[in-house]
């Protein structure tokens, strides 16, 4: 399993906080696409696609090409805006 | 040695001030940058006040994003000690809801790795801003300066590499 958080207007738009999934066929961080799809409105995809969201595995910042695997916590971060 | 706090209360400077000079009893300058929150809704040309702000952030990210924030700082510009407030949760206008200090022994040091802390806070700690007001509420998003403030760090970095 992996557990997908979801933060601030990207929540909104998620309508959960986070869920669990199962890691299926899902290997790299561009199969959340995919792995997210049945869960999650469309627009989080596209938020996904189009690079306006970023990803975090384990509490790093991750690319397309970072890994998934058992266990890891993976956060859907919109663009920061603190200070 | 660097301290990084992610809190809800308000903190006093006085009180951090005198936390900051213990921490560094060596140093010959300590610089502070505080922020507050403005009262005018984003983008600064409106007229319309908020109430507060609701700022969230990703606990256990934010912490480690801060840290490595300070450490990169310390790389480039060598102090003696730092210390990140930033607040979380609502805020009202005028409160004050940043704090960078930086200790070194001489002011440029200081001067430098506490704007490039806060440069880089903006742009990479895992932080959120919510307006909620008049005008109903609204996420900001991430500005234009704030990744170029963020960028010129990284050309003069690269500036410095070169023969």
């Amino acid at each position: 399993m992996i557990n997908v958080l979801f933060f601030a207007h990207l929540r909104d738009i998620a309508g959960i906080n986070q869920i669990e999934l199962p890691l299926g066929k899902m290997t790299h961080v561009r199969d959340l696409l995919s792995g997210l799809l049945p869960y999650v409105p469309i627009e989080l995809i596209q938020a996904l696609d189009d690079k306006t969201a970023m990803v975090s595995v384990d509490h790093k910042y991750a690319g397309w090409d970072a890994p998934l695997t058992d266990g890891v916590e993976v956060g859907i971060l919109p663009p920061v805006s603190g200070g | 040695m660097s301290d990084v706090v992610i809190c809800e209360h308000d903190f006093n400077v006085g009180d951090e001030y005198a936390k900051v000079c213990a921490a560094a009893p060596k140093s010959g300058a300590v610089v502070f940058f505080v922020g507050l929150v403005r009262d005018l809704y984003d983008p600064q040309n409106s007229s319309e006040t908020i109430d507060f702000l609701e700022l969230e952030h990703y606990p256990g990210m934010t912490e480690s994003l801060c840290q490595e924030i300070i450490d990169q700082a310390r790389q480039r510009f060598p102090f003696d000690f730092a210390r990140v407030i930033h607040r979380v949760g609502r805020i009202h206008a005028s409160e004050q809801i940043v704090m960078v200090a930086v200790a070194s022994r001489h002011r440029d040091n200081a001067f430098q790795a506490s704007q490039f802390i806060m440069d880089y806070l903006k742009t990479r700690a895992t932080f959120w801003k919510k307006e909620v007001g008049v005008k109903g509420q609204q996420w900001l998003g991430q500005k234009d300066k704030d990744l170029s403030a963020t960028l010129r760090w990284e050309k003069n970095s690269t500036e410095r590499k070169q023969p």
